[in-house]
């Protein structure tokens, strides 16, 4: 249909329409507001000697009218949230939230302090904390990012790096260091890391996949994430083919996810694991395949209990 | 169409976090309008309100997975509509009028109030039986624009149809609606519900 022209008159079909007639057409769009101020004045001098037009247009608007009554609405709040609260484990009060806040901090600080006590130690009495013989080294890699929202994790995960940095040779020791159990703490924060490796056990590229989660994650769970995802953003889907890269990925990752944070995180992890790949290949309690087509690196909190290897399981 | 755009990606945050209260206001700031669509949507109250209570909860369950690129009000009227869809291939759909007059009054003279009342109640069963003369398509269309205010472009989006397509749905819609109310109600009815200028 072609758009009314006020300055050709009336719209298409006046012809047939006969004199003095107006087309539906000006009325579409009076009524769908595609009429300027400009243009209005002179359809509206038309209408007015044209009472049938006129009337279409009066009893339309009462018909549109009729649609906008207001209509008496029950509040859905506190059965939806009793619902959802049932489903999902309670809600937060904002007193939880900052105490939840406060623990984080509180849990990054003593971890930062260990980090840096370790290399103090190894300083002072080098091979000490050669902890090379512990087994499941990277199920165990433990990272001290434990604020998946603010500027606190992304820090925290910056001085990580830098101290395993400083560590050279032996970074891989403190990267096993946290493999260590400790005793569960509810809400912990765990990282994931879903990681290319090559038919010997190498580690072939950048992270394909970094997922934040405070409940154990199984690999159905990531698979199901890593779909969502990729249905989301284009972008996370293109680091997945040949050339694909970590920064792609973070580009197309939903904003709710703190980018900087998960950047600094795969940054720390990409310097620790290519300095590991020199050594034997990790051989992790949790490296059983997935259906991604590869392994799952876990990260878990310092002081939070490591996945059991039964987390990680196949979808069913 | 709702809370300023920054406001409500701040209160997901917030209720993604497990904030009680930002969860509570991202229902208030959108229950009316999702009710008032899925009641003329459907044409009945209980319908309308078991699809957006369970609208709800699926969303606030699944707000993790929301992106902010796009808009909050649109997914849930997404989610709103599959849940419609369901709920009508097992209901057929039953206007206000069916229910409104099953119950039965038992007074004996009408005082204003209660004529008042009844205006209303005609009021929407007028509303009701207009739009049940419209198409699926029409309807949806026309409670989109006219009473949801969404733009032409949005609609598209929405209903994956082209813009032409909606304006034609839209136009033939809306002239049907106008040829009911002409043939079935007075003008005195149809003059309560016009608050712009009319052309004389």
């Amino acid at each position: 249909m072609k758009p009314f022209d006020p300055a050709n008159n009336i719209g298409p079909g006046r012809d047939e329409l006969g004199p003095g007639r107006v087309p539906d057409d000006m009325i579409d769009a009076i009524l769908d507001g595609e009429v300027g101020p400009a243009d209005s004045k002179a359809l509206f001098e038309q209408l007015r000697s044209n009472p049938d037009a006129s009337g279409d247009l009066n009893a339309t608007r009462r018909a549109i009218g009729a649609l906008r009554q207001p209509v008496d609405t029950p509040d859905f709040a506190d059965r939806v949230l009793e619902t959802v609260g049932t489903k999902r484990g309670g809600w937060l009060s904002g007193r939880d939230r900052r105490r939840i806040g406060f623990g984080r901090i509180a849990a990054a600080a003593a971890v930062v302090a260990l980090i840096g006590g370790m290399y103090a130690f190894e300083r002072a009495r080098p091979g000490t904390l050669d902890l090379s013989e512990r087994p499941n080294a990277v199920a165990g890699l433990a990272t001290q990012v434990s604020d998946s929202s603010g500027q606190l994790g992304s820090q925290l995960a910056s001085r990580t790096q830098q101290e395993v940095q400083c560590l050279g040779d032996s970074a891989f020791s403190v990267v096993k260091l946290f493999g260590e159990r400790a005793e569960a703490e509810r809400g912990s924060a765990r990282v994931v890391f879903e990681w290319p490796f090559g038919d010997e056990g190498e580690i072939t590229g950048s992270p394909r996949m970094i997922v934040l989660s405070d409940q154990p994650v199984s690999a159905a769970s990531l698979a199901e994430q890593f779909s969502s995802i990729t249905q989301q953003a284009g972008a996370a889907e293109q680091s997945l083919r040949p050339g694909g890269t970590l920064e792609r990925w973070i580009e197309g990752l939903p904003k709710i996810v703190d980018r900087d944070l998960i950047a600094s995180i795969g940054e720390f992890a990409n310097s620790a694991f290519l300095q590991a790949s020199n050594r034997p290949a990790p051989s992790a309690g949790v490296s059983r395949q997935n259906d991604l087509g590869s392994m799952p690196v876990v990260i878990t909190l310092p002081g939070f209990e490591p996945l059991d290897q039964d987390e990680i399981r196949e979808p069913e | 169409m709702g809370m300023d755009k920054a406001a409500e990606v701040r209160l997901i945050e917030l209720a993604v976090a497990g904030d009680k209260g930002a969860a509570s206001d991202l229902i208030r700031a959108h229950q009316n309008s999702l009710f008032a669509y899925m009641l003329r949507m459907s044409g009945n109250p209980d319908i309308a309100e078991d699809i957006v209570q369970d609208a709800f909860v699926r969303v606030l369950l699944n707000l993790h997975r929301f992106d902010p690129r796009f808009r909050f009000s649109t997914w849930l009227f997404t989610i709103a509509k599959r849940l419609y869809v369901n709920a009508m291939q097992k209901h057929k759909p039953l206007y206000d009028s069916d229910i409104v007059g099953s119950r039965k009054g038992d007074w004996d003279e009408p005082n204003e109030p209660t004529l008042a009342k009844e205006r209303d109640t005609h009021a929407r069963d007028a509303i009701g039986r207009a739009l049940q003369e419209l198409s699926p398509e029409q309807r949806e269309i026309i409670l989109l624009f006219h009473q949801q205010e969404w733009p032409i472009a949005l609609i598209a989006e929405y209903t994956d149809m082209p813009e032409g397509t909606v304006k034609s749905h839209l136009h033939r819609g809306r002239r049907r609606m106008r040829k009911y109310f002409e043939e079935h109600e007075s003008e005195e009815f149809l003059a309560r519900f016009s608050d712009e200028v009319v052309i004389q």
